[in-house]
């Protein structure tokens, strides 16, 4: 099994290499974890706050995210299918669909923020002024959240786009294809956080 | 040619080749998507403080679905499946014992 590349210095170990991936996206669950910890034990103090102003984010928006996601995962996890059945073509274009769910994703995101600081509503904003402290403190874990799932995603994004090209390139083929799993595994964590973001914040009753 | 390869063991086989199937993603993308209805539906109904749970425990089977089928950890070695609960366990201390400190201070 030595390959025969001499481009390639390092020896291929792709479970080495999701090993890796895998202990990374335990800190990033931890991390997230901690913003977690802090909704959670706010809502306990300010419930009825919380679910004034979780009324005022759109569920619609907040829904058809949820959806992009997943299917964008999904396009993820078949590109995978493709490549390991030799389809560089249609991996390239589920690869391909995922990055464009994911700026849509990003679009809707800037929508929604983009209104919300319209009206005044953001930290230290003009129409937070006179709202409860409970209110106060929903809105600024929303921006914090979202803002750094934001950033998960563009990053997500970024490594799918990588991927893409390496699969042009043949540097993803049917042998080698640890770098897509990798990136595949960090989107599927975006799409994770996400899962427990949406009920949290835009569904509380 | 599956003689030969079932001398190394079929469990190890499967677990060093297997490729999910489009049609298995497509039963997990669909099963996701009606569990996210569910969410949704779920939240136009006031049960009061169960709301929440009910919404961590629909999250938590649809994540779950994702970490064993998208992930892939169903078919990954057990060394990726001990290290998955571990890092589940500390953060499920890492919550339980800022609950205790909860349940005793807002009173």
């Amino acid at each position: 099994m030595i390959s025969e590349q001499h481009e390639h210095h390092l020896p291929y170990d792709p479970e080495g290499s999701r090993l890796g991936m895998w202990l990374f996206l335990f800190s990033e669950l931890l991390l997230f974890g901690g913003l977690f910890i802090l909704y959670a034990s706010y809502l306990t103090k300010y419930t009825a706050d919380f679910v004034i102003a979780g009324k005022e984010l759109s569920r619609t928006i907040g829904a058809i995210n949820t959806i992009i996601l997943l299917v964008s995962s999904y396009f993820v996890a078949a590109s995978i299918t493709a490549i390991r059945r030799n389809a560089p073509r249609i991996a390239m274009l589920y690869v391909g669909s995922a990055i464009t769910l994911g700026l849509v994703f990003l679009i809707n995101k800037y929508f929604e923020w983009g209104h919300k600081f319209h009206l005044g509503i953001y930290p230290r904003g003009p129409a937070l002024e006179d709202r409860t402290n409970g209110e106060v403190i929903f809105y600024g874990l929303y921006y914090c959240v979202t803002g750094l799932h934001g950033l998960h995603v563009i990053i997500g994004g970024t490594l799918l786009a990588f991927a893409l090209y390496y699969i042009y390139r043949k540097k993803i083929t049917a042998e080698r294809f640890v770098f897509l799993e990798n990136a595949g595994l960090y989107w599927h964590l975006v799409d994770l956080i996400w899962i427990f973001v949406f009920p949290l914040f835009y569904l509380v009753v | 040619m599956s003689e030969k390869k079932l001398q190394h063991g079929e469990h190890e086989h499967l677990e060093e080749s297997h490729i999910s199937s489009y049609k298995q993603l497509l039963l997990v993308l669909f099963s996701l998507l009606v569990l996210t209805a569910i969410t949704i539906y779920s939240a136009s109904f006031n049960f009061g403080k169960a709301n929440v749970w009910i919404a961590l425990v629909i999250a938590s089977a649809k994540s779950s679905i994702v970490v064993l089928y998208f992930m892939h950890l169903r078919y990954e070695k057990p060394v990726f499946k001990y290290m998955f609960i571990t890092a589940i366990m500390i953060l499920a201390i890492f919550i339980s014992f800022i609950f205790w400190d909860l349940a005793y201070r807002y009173k």
